[in-house]
């Protein structure tokens, strides 16, 4: 398996456990502002494990792209991982922050920013893995 | 890869892309507000996103993948249908964002596609060589 598919992987696993705490800290009573959590909870999940589990395996085991690059760009897919997981753990801190904070324009920006650097990390794999969904030829 | 396959994970591929930026949208929209809005795009996010993007995938590589009856996929027709059905109720789910369309047919799409596949893969689902 390459270095990025396991990084990748294993950063999905860390992300599969902080959303099921954040899921916990969603239900705890004593904290019943933390139920708008919600939406950072279930991208947590989707984005942090599930999607970043997909994109580790297809990158590890679609067909070869060639024999100078069987894998495509390694530096694009280290983009990807760079800009997914900086743009989610972003949203991470701004979406609570702008429930809870009083600093709603800085929240807000990272919020921006969050979003702009995680469509970057989706269009980068998609980039990188097209040339790879092939046939044998 | 065989062309099933190959066609499917382009199609999930590119609701990726239109998912995750109707998506990426909406957040920015949380921070910084516009005089737009698109949230009421939040339903076919997910659509695209869940169906069109994972659901899909998992059929194209689930089609590539699981163990043939020596060079035959079985019901190639069925699999064909289960990818057709995803895409149709991706793109009713976008019919649906502007209240043109009441939402169960977007489900009853999936539902198609989900009883298609199945019906393919399942006997496809056996020991190697079986």
């Amino acid at each position: 398996m390459p270095t990025v598919s396991r990084i990748f992987i294993k950063a999905s696993l860390l992300y599969l456990i902080g959303a099921l705490l954040s899921g916990v800290a969603m239900h705890v009573p004593l904290w019943p502002k933390f139920a708008a959590l919600f939406p950072t909870y279930v991208h947590l999940f989707v984005v942090g494990w599930l999607t970043q589990l997909i994109f580790g395996v297809a990158l590890w085991l679609f067909p070869k792209k060639s024999r100078e690059q069987p894998r495509g760009w390694e530096w694009l897919s280290w983009g990807c991982f760079a800009t997914l997981n900086i743009g989610l753990l972003m949203r991470a801190v701004a979406e609570p922050g702008l429930i809870f904070g009083d600093a709603a324009g800085v929240f807000g920006w990272l919020l921006v920013a969050s979003a702009a650097l995680q469509w970057l990390g989706a269009i980068a794999f998609v980039v990188n893995i097209w040339p790879r969904i092939k046939g044998r030829r | 890869m065989p062309k099933l396959s190959i066609w499917a994970i382009r199609a999930a591929c590119v609701h990726l892309v239109f998912g995750w930026t109707i998506g990426s949208l909406m957040l920015a929209e949380k921070g910084w507000s516009t005089p737009w809005s698109v949230f009421d795009w939040l339903p076919a996010h997910i659509h695209m996103l869940l169906f069109g993007w994972m659901v899909q995938l998992a059929f194209g590589v689930a089609y590539w993948m699981l163990p043939t009856f020596g060079r035959d996929r079985g019901r190639p027709q069925l699999a064909i249908a289960a990818v057709v059905f995803v895409n149709a109720a991706v793109a009713l789910a976008v019919v649906h964002v502007f209240d043109v369309l009441p939402a169960w047919p977007v489900f009853a799409a999936e539902a198609l596609a989900a009883v298609s596949f199945s019906i393919h893969a399942w006997p496809r689902i056996k020991a190697f060589g079986a």
